[in-house]
């Protein structure tokens, strides 16, 4: 038993449970690989499941799950106000083309379903988030699967939720009429293929037809969307987007997809409007907006653009590019040479536009059966209502590509 | 044969490079037709001067299709374990009823054989007895990039890469008194995907070896220039960026990520 994690001068009562039994991990390792579709188990030399959970009371994940609803919904409105001016798009660092279609005045076009996973670090200043993943969040088998198995062997644990069962709910609900569902994703990478594939399962457990594609298989005729593929053509009735928004951006406009923004009647997934608060960049424009974002600016560390940076002193800050995908471009001079850390300031100035520098927060670390770890609960909301969480486990203070991926199971308070 | 049974043969928890093991086929064994596993074939050339198992060698076979599963048992018989680095998704499984334009879908890269091949490969793969230190010979596809052939626009894109982090890193290998790598390859451009991992095995201490030419296929020095971007900051954000822009032309990145150097 490890001794509870104090956050902000007060246990969060965070803290790792007991190893799994070797041969009992083994089995849910293979299943949460074969049935979970966890296709990236190891990165380099790490493993990226542990065998182990994280435990959180159950009073705590309710304040977690209330913040990511409120975070939801201010993010829902400040979007809104921020598609209807143009200077602010340009603030955020989106591309050319995305802004172009955002700034249209067609309709936008609906959503199937919005899902946003808000990362929350415990802190020496209580939990804080270090971004929002507003526009293609990913991690569903591992919260949904690998949590699962995992906690069929801790008697008095739950898990804190299923963002893919609730998810398949919410899809369930739009495709009535169709119950074809596109599920794109760039082909080539693994890591996003058994994303989709994942929810590919998850949504024919529930009779949907879901079919699988790259954005460029979408037939865009009069605003609603069908699939030229050779397995399957014809209509759809929703699309799931696993394909950021800035990528879509780089397509051909023949391929229509301005499409899943703007002009279309499919119901997309994510919405248009996500790639607004996906901009890690976001914050540069709140203090212009009407709409007041109190949980956001509680809980996101001070945000400030990388050319605004003191070149000489800027250690307790990060650097990221606006729009990235698990941490790549995510930079902390004590984790990088000196030489590195001045390239990557000299890139951050070339590309201000592309870049942001956050304030560091001080991550406090838990101590778990395989060492000190710095921890990020990612908690998701599906229509804005807390659905679950990816948790993820790293020995340095940076949750990457490489982060091991950790299931958080609830415990009632009034246990050890 | 469960997907699982499949899996524990070819991964089986007590060899520790099991880790390493893609599972992506794995999962589709029982979801994809029953191709005809290879027929038995002459073994190559330079099998015969592959290297003892005992010489503290890795092995890497760079192979089209199931050719590297047949050979990666002809090692298992000399004491390598297999590991399949297999990481292409064959079909958009499981195939869709309703209105299709056609018949079965063809995929960019056929799996079908190396899935046939890992099947039929299960029995004997289980009666070899290898020892749970035995080194690895990792098993790819040379074909994982494609054919070269534009795919037609309704075809499944199951085209993949092999990036730094599905291996081991060169301190692990040294670790497991491995330090020198075995390696047969029929891609022989450049610019690999592979290149970017030997070149950091290499630079981690492994001397590299490959077979000569025939008839005697005898061990030589295999070179491995420096990659392009080899070493690169935010090589991950970089290559989906490279990816992403020549994506609308079919185009297939010039370059691969190593692991993240920017954090």
């Amino acid at each position: 038993m490890t001794a509870p994690t104090m956050v902000a001068g007060r246990p969060s009562g965070l803290r790792a449970g007991q190893r799994l039994a070797p041969g009992s991990f083994a089995r849910v390792r293979a299943r949460t690989l074969l049935e979970g579709c966890k296709w990236d188990p190891q990165v380099g030399d790490a493993a990226t499941l542990a065998d182990f959970p994280l435990v959180l009371p159950e009073t705590e994940w309710a304040w977690l799950a209330r913040q990511a609803e409120q975070l939801a919904a201010e993010a829902a409105l400040a979007e809104v106000e921020i598609a209807g001016r143009p200077e602010y798009l340009r603030q955020l660092g989106m591309p050319a083309a995305l802004r172009a279609v955002l700034a249209d005045q067609a309709p936008l076009t609906p959503a199937a379903a919005r899902v946003i996973r808000f990362d929350f670090h415990p802190t020496t200043e209580g939990w804080r988030i270090s971004e929002a993943n507003s526009d293609v969040p990913g991690g569903y088998g591992e919260a949904s699967r690998f949590t699962e198995l995992m906690a069929e062997h801790y008697e008095g644990l739950h898990p804190a939720g299923d963002p893919s069962v609730t998810l398949g709910a919410a899809l369930l609900e739009v495709t009535a009429a169709e119950p074809t569902v596109a599920l794109l994703a760039a082909p080539r990478y693994m890591e996003d293929q058994q994303v989709v594939a994942f929810l590919a399962q998850a949504l024919r457990a529930r009779g949907l037809r879901a079919v699988l594609a790259k954005p460029e298989q979408l037939v865009w005729t009069r605003g609603e969307a069908g699939l030229a593929t050779d397995w399957y053509a014809g209509p759809v009735g929703a699309i799931v987007r696993f394909y950021q928004a800035e990528w879509l951006a780089r397509l051909p406009a023949q391929t229509g997809w301005q499409h899943c923004f703007r002009g279309g009647s499919t119901p997309v997934m994510n919405p248009p409007l996500a790639v607004i608060s996906e901009s890690k960049r976001f914050p540069l424009v709140w203090d212009q907006l009407a709409t007041p974002l109190p949980t956001w600016r509680a809980l996101l560390p001070e945000t400030r653009a990388a050319a605004a940076l003191p070149w000489r002193t800027g250690r307790n800050w990060l650097l990221k590019t606006a729009y990235g995908n698990t941490g790549d471009t995510v930079s902390l001079p004590d984790l990088l040479s000196p030489a590195q850390w001045w390239r990557t300031r000299l890139t951050a100035r070339l590309a201000a536009k592309e870049w942001l520098a956050q304030r560091r927060f001080t991550s406090v670390p838990i101590a778990t059966p395989a060492g000190d770890r710095h921890v990020c609960v990612g908690v998701y909301t599906v229509n804005g209502c807390a659905a679950g969480a990816y948790a993820r486990l790293a020995p340095r203070p940076l949750i990457d590509f490489a982060a091991t991926d950790v299931p958080l199971l609830l415990e009632p308070h009034d246990q050890p | 044969m469960t997907n699982l049974d499949a899996f524990a043969i070819w991964a089986p928890a007590e060899s520790p490079w099991s880790r390493w093991a893609k599972p992506v086929l794995f999962a589709h064994l029982d979801q994809v037709g029953q191709a005809e596993p290879p027929p038995p074939a002459e073994p190559p050339g330079w099998m015969e001067t592959a290297p003892d198992p005992q010489a503290h060698f890795v092995a890497v076979l760079d192979l089209p299709g199931a050719e590297g599963i047949t050979a990666g048992l002809a090692l298992a018989r000399r004491g390598y374990r297999p590991v399949p680095l297999y990481n292409a998704l064959p079909l958009p499984t499981p195939p869709t009823p309703g209105p299709t334009a056609g018949a079965a879908p063809r995929a960019a890269v056929d799996m079908a054989p190396v899935l046939a091949a890992l099947r039929a490969g299960f029995a004997e793969l289980g009666a070899v007895n290898l020892p749970a230190g035995a080194p690895p010979v990792f098993l790819l596809d040379s074909r994982r990039g494609g054919d070269g052939r534009r795919l037609s626009p309704g075809e499944f894109d199951n085209r993949s890469i092999s990036l730094t982090t599905d291996f081991p890193s060169a301190n692990f290998l040294l670790a497991h008194g491995l330090t020198r790598a075995f390696v047969v390859k029929t891609d022989t451009g450049p610019e690999s995907d592979l290149a970017h991992t030997l070149r950091r095995w290499r630079d981690g201490g492994l001397t590299l070896h490959r077979p000569g030419p025939p008839p005697g296929h005898q061990l030589e020095a295999m070179p491995v220039p420096r990659p392009r971007w080899f070493g690169a900051m935010f090589q991950r954000f970089l290559a989906r960026w490279n990816f992403t822009r020549r994506h609308g032309q079919e185009g297939y990145g010039d370059w691969v990520p190593d692991q993240a150097a920017g954090g």
